[in-house]
């Protein structure tokens, strides 16, 4: 089984600390990479970025350009219009979850992340 | 009648002469004999004869050349032919040539030259008569034309004058009017004043155009102020002559002067028996005097035309009134004007108010999601590292510590929960209500008996009235009765048998709606904190769960314009009553009979 390699888009340290946490719990193998903001995160996936990734975790409270400005941003640009994208996010609220469905999303998953959720949500991607 | 009997006899012979001197002088005619043609000339020269008694026969001439010459003159006189038997066919001839008749001489039959004298005569005057009869008649048929004529005009003119309605063109006609039908050089209407009592110029012909304006006559003076004192029309030959003039009247006749010949007739127009004014006619153009027909005329027209100013001026009135009334229509249109843009702008105050208010909701709604947001986002980390502590560090965690640890992670947790429901009910809240007709006894039912298939142990009664209808957003109003449906639920857990009623009170102007319980109640004196959200009357032990319920309930309930409040006593129970805005309008469309 090949490493998936995982783009997380976060900008908390806590919450990157729960998430990986969750991850390592899971015992999924993964390579995860972590961008801090949305440019940080296109630059990685840019043609001279030199990144790669099966599965984007995107947050929708970001500095700069929020979630849904990313992921249209993604959804444009024909080389990660495909590309998988779970939201992760502490909002159920209704109108982000509309917008995002609308740009393709492959799913939710809410803070904090549990591990047995996440480790469906990432099988399910296979 | 002596001028009409005079006999020119013309005869050479004396004794013929003699004769019917004294024959005809006895019956009373004048006779004058002659015994030539000359004299019988001279003698017509000096007289006018009715008849002449021609002999035939005559020294210097004959009676034929006579008769011819007398009629080529064309003299007004009979002729009878004196004649013997021997000239019958020229006396004939002579009858032929005018002569009315003969007589045979020498005169048999005196009492026949008599009778042809008196029938010659006769006829001479009955149709002098004729003739005199025939041009009294002619004149008094041309006064009858006049007569005719000038009523004719007079009623036509009756019929203008009213017809014109401006003032100043109906007496302007009237003045050219007289003018014209009495020839006269001047013609001035004059009306009083008033207020100074005097007669002042309306309308004139036959006047300097400067003068007109000029001229203002006291009441009492002159002709026309005479005549306006006294009201009597007068005709005045000579105003010098004249002792009720002559004094005033010192200036000469010029064109300059109001009066410019002596010759005045003035007529005044009287209204309801007053005088308002006079026509002045000065003076014939072609000479004569002004008749008691033109007194008549004028008159006439003065009277026709004082009726037809007090129409004018009754017109003038009306017009007046009516450009009033206009104005005043003008105004009250102007303010109704006025109301329907002062309603206006309030309407447009109103939207403005609305559009303000639904900025407030949206603002409001995006505090309640950033702060929610907000909460969330540590709430989270809280939860996370909570139950990341008890997962990895099971073994090491004194069972103490996992103790305190498990109470953070449920804080955290409730917290978490509390701001999903903020979220969610702002949502709801914000979004447009969408009011239809809900039939909440049937939602209460619902509500109720999942509620109490929740807590199968419980005895719960839960009563409540058919047929309640409210105008509502069916959602929100679902949420309301859930939340005063559990807390009854809740509050009544400690009694034996839970009774919880939901009811309404109808009146004229709005339906109350009630949800009681027999549970534990609350004391009055903390009523106002029941609806302030996150307080509690209880603590956590007795009663676990959220205190939002009441807060968002009221929260719907304003939304819905109306209000929400609750009493209750300690120990035995609670009721909360709400109502909704809306509601009686629409149910006085669904039951007019209430």
């Amino acid at each position: 089984m090949t490493k998936k390699s995982i783009l997380l888009i976060e900008d908390n340290a806590d919450d990157e600390t729960l998430t990986l946490r969750a991850f390592r719990k899971c015992g999924i193998a993964c390579q995860i990479t972590v961008a801090r903001d949305g440019a940080e995160a296109l630059e990685f996936l840019s043609e001279n970025g030199g990144g790669h990734a099966d599965l984007v975790l995107l947050d929708l409270k970001l500095p700069k350009m929020n979630g849904i400005q990313v992921l249209e941003r993604l959804r444009s640009d024909e080389r990660t219009r495909e590309l998988p994208v779970v939201i992760v996010s502490t909002s159920n609220y209704e109108r982000d979850i509309s917008a995002c469905l609308a740009l393709g999303v492959h799913g939710f998953l809410q803070k904090p992340v549990e591990c047995h959720e996440l480790a469906k949500m990432i099988g399910d991607s296979y | 009648m002596g001028q009409e009997r005079k006999i020119l006899v013309v005869d050479d012979n004396e004794a013929v002469c003699a004769l019917l001197s004294k024959l005809l002088g006895d019956k009373g005619y004048l006779v004058t004999t002659v015994v030539d043609g000359a004299s019988a000339f001279q003698a017509l020269a000096l007289n006018e004869y009715q008849l002449i008694l021609l002999d035939l026969i005559l020294p210097d001439t004959s009676g034929i050349e006579i008769l011819r010459r007398i009629r080529q003159e064309e003299r007004p006189t009979d002729i009878v032919m004196m004649t013997s038997n021997a000239s019958i066919e020229t006396a004939l001839e002579a009858m032929r040539l005018g002569a009315q008749d003969y007589l045979l001489k020498p005169f048999k039959d005196l009492d026949m030259v008599l009778r042809v004298v008196q029938k010659t005569m006769e006829k001479r005057l009955l149709i002098a008569e004729n003739d005199r009869l025939y041009s009294e008649l002619r004149e008094e048929k041309q006064k009858l034309e006049l007569a005719v004529n000038r009523l004719a005009l007079l009623n036509a003119i009756g019929h203008a004058l009213h017809s014109i309605l401006n003032v100043k063109d109906l007496l302007h006609m009237l003045v050219k009017l007289v003018a014209d039908e009495l020839i006269a050089q001047r013609v001035s209407l004059m009306l009083i004043d008033k207020e100074t009592q005097e007669l002042t110029i309306e309308s004139a012909v036959g006047f300097d155009k400067g003068l007109i304006h000029d001229i203002r006559v006291p009441v009492g003076m002159g002709v026309a102020g005479w005549v306006a004192k006294e009201g009597q029309a007068v005709i005045v030959e000579d105003i010098n002559d004249d002792p009720r003039f002559a004094k005033q009247h010192k200036r000469p006749y010029t064109s300059d002067s109001f009066i410019c010949a002596p010759l005045v007739l003035c007529v005044p127009i009287m209204l309801k028996q007053e005088v308002i004014g006079v026509i002045n006619v000065n003076n014939k153009t072609q000479g004569g005097v002004f008749s008691e027909d033109d007194l008549q005329f004028v008159a006439t027209l003065a009277s026709q035309a004082s009726l037809a100013i007090a129409n004018a001026r009754a017109f003038e009135q009306l017009r007046e009134t009516n450009q009033n009334l206009q104005r005043e229509i003008g105004e009250k249109t102007r303010a109704e004007d006025k109301v329907k843009e002062l309603n206006a702008q309030l309407e447009e105050r109103v939207a403005e108010r609305t559009a303000e208010m639904e900025t407030a909701y949206q603002e409001l709604e995006a505090y309640d999601y950033s702060l929610s947001h907000d909460l969330r986002a540590p709430l989270s980390r809280i939860i996370g590292f909570s139950k990341a502590v008890l997962e990895d560090f099971a073994e090491q965690l004194d069972p103490e510590a996992a103790d305190y640890v498990g109470r953070i992670y449920d804080s955290g947790r409730q917290m978490f929960q509390l701001t999903d429901a903020v979220l969610k009910m702002s949502q709801l809240i914000h979004d447009q209500l969408l009011r239809e007709t809900v039939d909440l006894s049937a939602m209460a039912r619902s509500i109720g008996d999942e509620l109490v298939a929740g807590e199968p142990v419980r005895q719960v009664e839960i009563v409540i009235v058919p047929g309640l209808t409210a105008w509502g957003d069916s959602r929100l109003l679902r949420m309301v009765l859930q939340n005063l449906l559990s807390n009854a639920l809740k509050f009544t857990a400690k009694k034996e048998r839970a009774r919880i009623e939901f009811g309404a009170r109808r009146s004229a102007a709005t339906t109350v709606y009630y949800l009681r319980d027999n549970g534990a109640g609350f004391d009055m004196a903390y009523a106002d904190l029941l609806f302030k959200g996150f307080e509690r009357l209880h603590s956590n032990d007795e009663f676990p769960g959220i205190g939002i319920g009441l807060a968002s309930v009221q929260r719907i309930v304003k939304r819905h314009g109306g209000s929400v409040w609750g009493e209750g006593e300690v120990g035995l129970g609670a009721t909360i009553y709400f109502t909704l805005k809306g509601d009686m309008e629409h149910d006085k469309k669904e039951h007019p009979s209430h």
